[in-house]
């Protein structure tokens, strides 16, 4: 019993003098390690949480020159249509680091504002700042960004040289096999908006050959079988996608909106005229 | 005064040992809150703000909020709906040059599908914090109100209380664009 005492004192002792917060400043050999401590320290938390708003602002704190804690606080407000902040912190991220950030925030104008012009403005400038070196800012390739954004803005003709772009330079380096099956999804697109069906389903067969279950090629392919007057594969395509988005295969994005997002409703309007 | 074995009283002393620590390790994190004077909510949230919201609007849950309504979209029928729902009210906002920018109208959905809360976030087309005209603001924010078509936050088969939020992109006061 005695010794419950003693290590329940023992455990009061370490309580009390872990509320301050560990390390304690003089082992820092660097401002930046101290915020990256702090960092890591945020990671284990919800983004957004009070917890992780604390560790990045201990981080900041730290060194306010750590542009990756800034982006980071920037990401809540962005998800949460608190533009002004988000915006404010990820400026701040690039003027400390351009290279590194310009095409996060190029990103984040267009799937969160559908900016394309503020987009496409920064992501040519990234890519002017790379030579011979193809950016991937949220982890895709630039030029299917630049791609999307164009689109958006209504150029199709430079929306498909930039989708084709990315997927001749990914071909080129690595084999067709590593283009990401969405590419040549918007690429059939844009050939389909532009009038040349026998390319866009190409580019939907391509899609469907690498990933079976692409609910949107489905879809697309569908719509431009119907161009095509085969109503009866188009059906075949539209039966897919619902099969395909009912058991959540879709590239919907729960934080932002997806240019030609695919929807339930759209795919049984067709499926309606299917039936008739 | 009843008599403990031993047993009994290593039980007491662990469950003694439990709350001390436990009470520690939240009285540490309150610390650390408050000597950062940060906000004490999550980014994002929507506290009662007496002067705005409805008094007899309550939340299902007490504090586990989904966010956009837990699904994509967060309004039957998607961007399309949206637009067909929204066009009369459009029409009717007024020209005005300069007015260009986005006001973003965030609001929370309880289980049952009750609304309140809401709230106009607005930029300038440089990102900075912008109020929008009254008029331009009023409508917009009273045609999201007045939408029947949010959905309840859903997940794994079970509503849930939940944000939604809608962002319009204005082009001299008219809509050009529609975020959800």
């Amino acid at each position: 019993m005695r010794y419950i005492s003693v290590y329940i004192c023992f455990l009061l002792c370490s309580g009390n003098f872990n509320c301050q917060d560990p390390p304690p400043e003089w082992h820092w050999e660097s401002p930046r390690q101290e915020a990256e401590y702090w960092f890591e320290m945020q990671t284990e938390h919800f983004m957004g949480s009070r917890k992780s708003q604390y560790y990045l602002s201990k981080a900041l704190e730290a060194d306010p020159s750590y542009a990756r804690a800034w982006v980071q606080k920037a990401l809540p407000h962005l998800q949460k249509g608190e533009f002004a902040k988000g915006f404010k912190y990820l400026d701040k991220a690039v003027e400390l680091n351009r290279l590194e950030y310009l095409g996060y925030r190029g990103c984040a104008k267009l799937y969160y504002l559908h900016d394309s012009e503020g987009a496409l403005k920064d992501l040519i400038e990234l890519d002017s700042m790379t030579p011979n070196f193809t950016d991937a800012p949220w982890g895709r390739d630039i030029y299917y960004t630049m791609g999307i954004a164009e689109k958006r803005r209504g150029d199709l003709q430079s929306a498909y040289r930039y989708f084709n772009r990315s997927i001749q330079n990914t071909t080129k380096e690595k084999g067709e096999d590593w283009v990401e099956v969405k590419v040549f999804l918007y690429r059939g697109i844009v050939s389909l908006e532009m009038g040349d069906v026998a390319s866009a389903i190409k580019d939907f067969d391509k899609g469907i050959q690498y990933f079976d279950k692409f609910m949107e090629a489905h879809f697309y392919r569908g719509k431009a079988l119907l161009e095509l007057g085969e109503k009866g594969k188009a059906c075949e395509n539209f039966s897919k996608a619902k099969e395909y988005l009912a058991a959540g295969y879709s590239y919907a994005s729960q934080m932002y909106s997806m240019t030609e997002e695919v929807l339930m409703e759209d795919i049984l309007l067709y499926l309606n005229m299917c039936n008739e | 005064m009843p008599d403990f074995s031993i047993n009994h009283k290593i039980i007491l002393y662990q469950y003694i040992l439990f709350g001390a620590v436990c009470s520690l390790i939240f009285s540490c994190e309150e610390k650390k809150m408050e000597s950062l004077n940060l906000p004490p909510y999550i980014v994002g949230h929507i506290p009662y703000d007496e002067a705005k919201d409805n008094p007899h609007f309550k939340l299902c849950s007490n504090g586990y909020i989904l966010e956009n309504g837990g699904r994509r979209p967060a309004y039957k029928g998607g961007v399309k709906e949206m637009w067909t729902y929204f066009q009369p009210t459009f029409d009717q906002l007024p020209q005005k040059r300069g007015e260009n920018g986005y006001l973003t109208v965030r609001f929370l959905a309880n289980c049952k599908g009750e609304k309140d809360r809401f709230r106009v976030l607005a930029i300038n087309s440089r990102y900075k914090a912008k109020a929008f005209s009254e008029d331009i603001t009023a409508l917009l924010l009273e045609v999201v109100k007045d939408a029947p078509g949010w959905q309840i936050a859903h997940h794994k088969g079970k509503n849930y209380d939940g944000y939604n939020m809608v962002t319009f992109k204005l082009k001299d006061g008219q809509v050009v664009d529609l975020i959800p």
